[in-house]
């Protein structure tokens, strides 16, 4: 606004009308952003979500890859190099049976994270279906879904965990239904209250009033609203999937050897830590930083995502 | 109010009625239990006998009707078929005082620290301190309490470690409810970091929206001191996102003492409870099963009526959930 | 078992009639009536935000004397209520009010005031009445009790002195049931009564001076009436001055004894009410006071609109910051600040009418002169 194209060159000039026209030509209208590259230039600006995304994806590619690069079979067990100190042959030494704990631990990484990231993919499936079939239908159908949440819910995680577990036994399968069936309630109820919530407001009632088709509707409002909602449910639905896994496995009630995942891996490694401190620790800084990659990108997609922010 | 509370009290007893039905019905669908693996190299009239003497050669739904009868009236879940002689009330009468000892010093430590970092971290906002604090409880928050756990264990306790504190056990007899804290330090803490993170950001995160309100500028502007003004308006109104979390914090920490008392050898009921799990002793099983969900529905119902007196703008009112 | 948090607003009929007088004594000043009771000089705040510093006041001055009513009226955004809040030293990060700024109350500099004096002088010598009185006062505390935090802190009142204070002040406010009132909370009133507990609160410890922040801006037009009667009842029973923020002309119409237009955070033209009426002089009181429907025009007659926005005060113009919105926009007023013009009223009318415009500057040739007459709006007459 300040950049001014009229210059006064002679001082007769001073006191000479503007044309009205020229005062608007060079107007700056703000340009104009939308809502997701906005949220994409504002998680760019977070410097320490940037280098925790960078830490997740290191980590995903060394779960891939870890195995493959050190080459050793972490399966067998191998009576001659029990309990070896990290050296040149195995970099992180071996566990009690004498496997590669390098190996092992990318691999049990691998485990736990495809667990958590499928039982939160389910997680959201069911709860969106689920949701937005409660909302949408409402009566009496609402009340009994509401009703069957209400009992799931209020039956704490774990408990209910270890019970599906024990109803349909341990595996890989039966795990990821025992993790699903316990988280999914949370969304459903988040999408019902969205969906309830959208259609009240003033603006999907303006859209209506102005002739708006349901599929305007739900692509223009229903779905920007909650996607950010959703995405960050995502966000907080891995850490707490990989703290339930990890936890019912060290349990016991998780995964049964030869299955293993970084949660058998601190149960093992409980056991021997007095002497091969070792064994204990590679796994639980893995685990430490796999959740707080999640955690730490998780808020900073919050932050990114919630239009409040927005200036 | 009264209202509010029978209707909610029917609705608490349908749920663990509904709890109870389905937790049934799933143990017993389950082709072996304790039972059938501690019987099954005995011959076959002996095994019989056994399955006659605990009832389980009726049908599932003949046992349903009885288990309910002995429920309903006797508060009676039927013997542990894995450790004779065991049954939930004896069990919860031996083992419940370490685990309610537990997860109220858990508590304690949670909240309190928790708020009292909150409001450092709000007061001192973008500045250091909040700084460390932000950093502490997102360590905290990411860190497994599992995890939490067994590093404690593994650097302060034995011989070796900083503290000399005891690896494992729990203070028995006299010091059952007050005393012998070196037991129970680690345990406490172990399972109250995560809360302590937990609550210091939700005490933060509604300090400073209501140091924001147009209230508290209101409150300036009749010449109130800033001390005045943080007690009189912004605590009082942090206080109700707080109370919300209560009930999630108490079944966290029920969960949370399933691992917890197994890292540190505490002799209370979530320990029992794994050791039922792994032998599928059902009928204690689905004891604790309804026992659990009983604790947390009734914290659910007890931090709605809380709110109801945190925040005057909030009327109970009892109905369906629209 | 899923119990729904309702709010339950209960609105009531708004009450008409007025209370009782405000105070047995009415307040009484001592020393020189002419002069002032506030002085603010050269005030400039800005804000410090992720686009820059913005300079939300840029150089105001101005005075209240005893028991006058003066009225600040400007766009939103123009700074008037950054203004209103500075005098109450409400500022805070990230806002700066920048060096050199004065704010004098009876003498005394308000900016640098110790906690103490501050503690006095907000609520006891200056009390503030907020736009929207729900999120004003505190949500979850009962509106007595507020009432009463005020004469507390600023009286040696006990809990039970201090309540009836309040529910006398409700009563005088005109809300009926003052003993019912007292004990609910804000979300149970009415938006008028919201507002006139808000008042209450304000006035509560006999203030000298109101500053009334568009007190009425989120009510009813008869609410409104009411609301500003009751303004005008504190001033002329207690001897209260009041300084009015609006951007609605209609409301100072038969309120305020001086008038001051703001516009991007400078004051574009003052004087009394009459002259600002009457006899505008600056384009931008000429554009506000077009826009105001009028009943004595002739149905066809197009209500004027000001076409563009106000400049950005992350930079602002170096000109005059209403050049490129005004109708008689010059190549100096990009260029050059615009001088100061006074204005000399006859005789004891004189209130200091000046405005700020190159129109009138003393070296702009007459033909600009002419144009300006032919443009000007003719007075205000239709708006008493």
């Amino acid at each position: 606004m300040n950049t001014d194209t009229v210059s006064i060159k002679k001082p007769e000039d001073r006191f000479a009308f503007v044309d009205q026209d020229s005062l608007y030509a060079d107007e700056i209208t703000r340009k104009n952003i939308g809502f997701w590259a906005d949220a994409a230039r504002r998680f760019k600006q977070n410097k320490v979500a940037m280098f925790f995304l960078i830490v997740l994806v290191l980590l995903i590619v060394m779960s891939l890859l870890g195995p493959v690069i050190s080459g050793k079979d972490y399966i067998t067990i191998n009576g001659q190099d029990k309990n070896m100190a990290p050296c040149s042959q195995y970099w992180l030494g071996t566990d009690n049976m004498g496997r590669d704990l390098f190996t092992r631990s990318w691999v049990g990484l691998r485990t736990s994270l495809v667990i958590a990231l499928v039982a939160a993919g389910i997680q959201l499936v069911v709860g969106c279906l689920y949701g937005s079939i409660m909302a949408t239908l409402g009566g009496i159908v609402d009340d009994v879904m509401m009703r069957i949440v209400e009992v799931i819910s209020s039956i704490p995680n774990l408990i209910l965990c270890t019970l599906l577990l024990v109803v349909f036994g341990n595996g890989y399968v039966q795990l990821l239904f025992a993790l699903s069936v316990t988280s999914w309630t949370g969304t459903a109820r988040l999408v019902r209250g969205q969906i309830l919530k959208l259609r009240e407001s003033e603006y999907v009632l303006a859209s209506k009033a102005m002739g708006g088709s349901n599929m305007h509707r739900i692509l223009k409002h229903l779905l920007p609203n909650t996607l950010g909602l959703l995405i960050l449910e995502l966000a907080q639905a891995i850490p707490s999937v990989i703290f339930s896994e990890t936890s019912l496995s060290f349990l016991g009630i998780g995964l049964m050897p030869p299955n293993f995942s970084l949660g058998t891996m601190l149960q093992q490694g409980q056991s021997t830590m007095n002497f091969y401190p070792f064994q204990l620790l590679v796994p639980c800084v893995l685990l430490s930083l796999l959740v707080l990659s999640f955690n730490v990108v998780g808020d900073a997609l919050r932050d990114a995502l919630d239009p409040q922010l927005r200036n | 109010m009264a209202k509010f509370v029978a209707k909610r009290f029917v609705y608490m007893i349908i749920t663990l009625f509904l709890v109870f039905t389905a937790t049934f019905f799933l143990l017993a669908s389950i082709p072996g239990n304790a039972l059938t693996m501690k019987i099954h190299k005995l011959p076959a009239q002996a095994q019989e006998r056994i399955m006659q003497k605990y009832g389980y050669d009726k049908p599932a739904g003949e046992r349903y009707l009885l288990t309910l009868k002995n429920v309903v009236t006797k508060g009676d879940f039927g013997e542990s078929i894995a450790k004779s002689g065991d049954t939930l009330g004896s069990i919860l009468q031996k083992r419940l005082p370490p685990t309610v000892r537990l997860n109220i010093q858990q508590m304690i430590v949670g909240v309190t620290l928790g708020l009292i970092l909150g409001i450092i971290a709000a007061m001192k906002r973008a500045k250091a301190p909040d700084f460390i604090i932000l950093i502490f409880c997102m360590f905290m928050t990411s860190v497994p309490s599992l995890v939490i756990a067994l590093i404690l264990q593994l650097t302060l306790t034995g011989p070796s470690g900083l503290l000399h504190l005891p690896i494992i056990g729990w203070p028995k007899g006299k010091d059952l409810w007050f005393g012998g804290w070196q037991f129970t330090i680690l345990p406490t803490f172990a399972g109250a970091l995560f809360y302590v993170a937990g609550y210091a950001r939700t005490t933060k995160i509604a300090m400073l929206d209501s140091i924001y309100q147009e209230c508290t500028t209101t409150a300036r502007a009749i010449g109130m001191s800033e001390t005045q003004v943080m007690l009189h308006h912004v605590v009082r109104n942090s206080f109700i996102p707080i109370v919300t979390f209560l009930p999630g914090t108490i079944a966290g920490m029920l969960s949370g003492s399933l691992f917890i008392e197994r890292v540190f050898s505490v002799p209370g009921i979530g320990s029992y409870y794994v050791e039922c799990i792994t032998q599928r002793d059902v009928p204690m099983v689905l004891g604790f099963t309804v026992f659990y969900s009983a604790i947390t529905i009734v914290s659910i119902f007890v931090s709605d009526v809380l709110y109801g007196i945190v925040d005057p703008r909030i009327k109970l009112v009892s109905g369906s959930s629209r | 078992m899923a119990e729904e948090k309702v709010m339950t607003p209960q609105v009531e009929e708004e009450a008409v009639e007025i209370g009782k007088n405000w105070k047995a004594n009415p307040h009484k000043w001592t020393g020189d009536p002419n002069q002032p009771l506030l002085e603010v000089k050269n005030l400039r705040v800005s804000y410090h935000t992720y686009a820059g510093e913005v300079q939300s006041v840029r150089g105001v001055n101005f005075d209240v004397k005893h028991g006058e009513i003066l009225a600040v009226i400007g766009e939103s955004g123009c700074g008037k209520s950054v203004t209103a809040r500075t005098i109450m030293s409400l500022i805070r990060h990230p806002g700066v009010v920048k060096e050199g700024s004065q704010i004098l109350f009876e003498g005394k500099d308000v900016l640098s005031m110790s906690k103490k004096e501050l503690s006095q002088y907000r609520g006891g010598d200056c009390g503030m009445i907020f736009q929207d009185a729900l999120v004003a006062l505190d949500p979850t505390m009962r509106v007595g009790k507020q009432i009463m935090e005020n004469l507390r802190i600023h009286s040696k009142m006990t809990k039970k002195e201090a309540k009836e204070e309040a529910i006398r002040l409700l009563d005088v406010v005109g809300i009926p049931n003052a003993e019912t009132r007292f004990r609910q909370y804000p979300f149970e009133f009415s938006g008028g009564m919201r507002q006139r507990a808000m008042i209450a609160m304000a006035v509560a410890c006999q203030p000298k001076l109101v500053i009334a922040d568009e007190p009425t801006t989120a009510l009813d037009v008869t609410i409104q009436a009411q609301i500003m009667e009751l303004l005008k009842r504190l001033r002329d029973e207690d001897g209260t001055s009041i300084i009015l923020i609006t951007h609605d002309f209609g409301v100072v119409a038969g309120f305020a004894d001086k008038i001051v237009v703001m516009y991007a955070g400078q004051i574009v033209e003052r004087g009394s009410r009459k002259e600002i009426f009457y006899n505008p002089q600056h384009p931008y009181t000429w554009a506000l006071l077009g826009a105001v429907p009028r009943l004595d025009w002739e149905n066809k007659q197009m209500l004027r609109t000001i076409r563009g926005t106000p400049p950005d005060l992350v930079a602002p113009p170096k000109g005059c910051p209403f050049a490129r919105r005004c109708e008689l926009c010059m190549n100096v007023c990009l260029e050059e600040m615009p001088p100061v013009k006074e204005f000399p009223g006859e005789g004891p009318e004189n209130h200091g009418h000046s405005a700020m415009c190159w129109l009138y500057a003393d070296d702009a040739p007459a033909e600009v002169r002419e144009k300006a007459e032919a443009l000007r709006v003719k007075g205000g007459e239709g708006h008493e």
